[in-house]
């Protein structure tokens, strides 16, 4: 697109004025455009939004049975037994594998987490069995899960930050072109249609001119 | 035996301890002042009282009434308490081993230990602060069970899961608790040899069905199983851990015990069946377990002799719940739980 500065700097012809014309009416298409893109880029913001609530609330839910199936596991076994295990159990050492996805429609790339767990967790029990309740197990099991859910709540917001900054690019780009490009266009489309008038209306005169000249050089003659 | 009786009147009953749940830690030290706890809780004040305290009192209390029952009876039969009580020697000799692991220093022991006839406080961080290794440790308290020990400690050393070597300690504990029923006739052997086995079968199911839930492979559970009783032999408990899941596994052992015409453990499978299809919660299952572990020493005081070996396992059973329930009640208090809640947890007959 030409810089704003070039408007003023445009001849004053009809060529210039038809060039200006077409430029506004690409500017026109471009903000019906961009206000499109907007409106799907704010929809999937919304659903994204929404999607985020819902594993919150889950995530929640989740993290408050663990903790309630832990307190369950300390008032079976005792609190003894569950210092024990927790002093003993093997660590699993979780990881999450950093990917990128992307979306055709939107023209966007977004991250993608995926939750991985150490596989030597299936071989053997992390702490003695016979002397720790089921409410453990249970517990570590639910922990698992509100961690799985921490990493897709953190995909959902990287998304969320990746369409941000897509919708704060395409507002800025739709606000310069509705802001300045166009008001631009249009005042260089005005400048030009009144110079070119202008120079049409010197051009009446200079002929009327002429003409009232010629037909008093006319009189005059025939006077003579 | 007059012991046993006085012992078991001075049990909690069951609406004493429905109330106690609404009790507050404060209120549930004074009440326990007045109780058989008396002893171990008097060394503190109720300002000071923690759930921690109380804890280590009601166990403290256990092993009290253990060894008056066994500084009380025949030869026999106290080889066999002291072989009921020596559950509380394994279980710290598997804490030394835990913070051994995690390179704890020797005043931790203090805290975690609890004296038993077998060793007292001193003595187990003695062998803790002689000792440099979890080998160590075991040679020092178990040498009995060194061989068996040999295996677990290397798998340990390779693979740092402590699991294994946790496992055999049960294992010799079990073995060398029936092994002590041999020593018993008549009445006496066929009772402790009920209530004993039950109570090995009951850690059987539990491994198994707490093993498959973590999708362990079939080998490995049977390794874990103890094929000690003759309903749950190797076979049994073989078909047990080869079926497909936690389900298929209650089925299989049901199968065996119909066969056997096992009453009590059909009940208890039974139960567990309804509860898998309706809940498929482990710590649900588990607690039927226990229910059925408590109901069977409530049989044994209603059916059997009054002056029997059987009693006073029983007693000691109901006692052993009775404690369970106090720790069950006191850290439901601590946390705030509902005290329908906490009464749910309750493993009552």
């Amino acid at each position: 697109m030409m810089a704003l500065a070039d408007f003023e700097s445009v001849q004053p012809t009809r060529l210039e004025l038809l060039r200006m014309k077409r430029r506004k009416t690409i500017a026109q298409s471009v903000v019906e455009h961009l206000k499109k893109e907007l409106l799907t880029l704010t929809l999937r913001l919304y659903e994204l939004a929404k999607k985020r609530k819902a594993e919150q609330t889950l995530l929640n839910e989740s993290l408050r049975k663990a903790y309630g199936l832990f307190v369950q596991a300390e008032m079976i076994s005792g609190q003894r037994s569950i210092v024990e295990a927790s002093l003993t159990s093997k660590v699993i050492n979780f990881n999450v594998l950093k990917g990128v996805e992307r979306d055709e429609m939107l023209g966007l790339s977004f991250l993608s987490f995926t939750f991985l767990k150490d596989a030597l967790e299936q071989e053997l029990p992390r702490y003695g069995i016979t002397d720790t309740s089921a409410s453990l197990d249970e517990s570590s099991v639910e922990i698992q899960k509100s961690l799985n859910k921490i990493v897709q709540i953190a995909e959902i917001e990287a998304s969320i930050i990746v369409l941000l900054n897509a919708i704060s690019i395409r507002r800025r780009r739709l606000n310069r072109i509705q802001n300045r490009v166009l008001p631009q266009i249009d005042n260089a489309i005005k400048r030009i249609e009144f110079i070119i008038d202008e120079i049409e209306r010197q051009d009446a005169i200079r002929v009327r001119v002429l003409q009232r000249k010629r037909k008093e050089r006319a009189q005059s003659t025939v006077k003579e | 035996m007059p012991r046993t009786i006085v012992g078991k009147l001075r049990l909690i009953e069951l609406n004493t301890l429905r109330d106690m749940t609404k009790f507050n830690v404060h209120q549930m030290f004074l009440f326990l002042k007045n109780t058989e706890y008396e002893p171990e809780i008097s060394t503190t004040s109720s300002e000071n009282v923690t759930t921690e305290f109380l804890e280590d009192a009601f166990l403290r209390n256990y092993v009290r009434i253990n060894e008056e029952f066994i500084n009380g009876s025949p030869k026999e039969i106290s080889s066999l308490l002291f072989a009921f009580l020596s559950k509380l020697h394994f279980a710290n000799i598997k804490t030394l081993v835990r913070l051994k692991y995690s390179d704890m220093t020797s005043e931790a022991v203090l805290n975690q230990i609890i004296k038993t006839p077998q060793s007292n406080v001193n003595t187990y961080r003695q062998v803790f602060e002689d000792s440099s290794s979890i080998g160590d440790i075991l040679k020092l308290l178990i040498n009995d069970c060194i061989s068996a020990l040999k295996d677990p400690i290397e798998k340990f050393e390779e693979t740092g899961f402590l699991f294994p070597i946790e496992m055999v300690l049960d294992k010799c504990f079990y073995n060398d608790l029936w092994q002590t029923t041999t020593g018993l006739k008549g009445v006496d052997k066929k009772i402790a040899r009920r209530i004993i086995g039950f109570e090995i079968d009951c850690v059987n199911i539990r491994v198994i069905l707490r093993l498959k839930a973590m999708e362990v492979p079939s080998e490995s559970i049977l390794d874990y199983t103890m094929s000690i009783t003759d309903t749950f032999c190797f076979d049994a408990l073989k078909r047990a851990c080869n079926a497909l899941n936690v389900g298929s596994s209650i089925e299989t052992l049901l199968t065996i015990v119909k066969n056997s015409y096992d009453r009590e453990r059909t009940l208890m499978l039974n139960a567990l069946l309804n509860e898998y299809s309706l809940s498929s919660s482990l710590s649900n299952l588990e607690t039927i377990v226990d229910k059925h572990l408590l109901q069977t020493s409530v049989r044994v005081f209603r059916k059997q002799p009054f002056f029997s070996l059987g009693w006073v396992l029983a007693y000691l059973n109901l006692k052993w719940f009775e404690v369970k329930n106090l720790r069950t009640i006191i850290r439901g208090i601590d946390e705030g739980i509902p005290h329908n809640k906490i009464y749910g947890l309750l493993i009552l007959p």
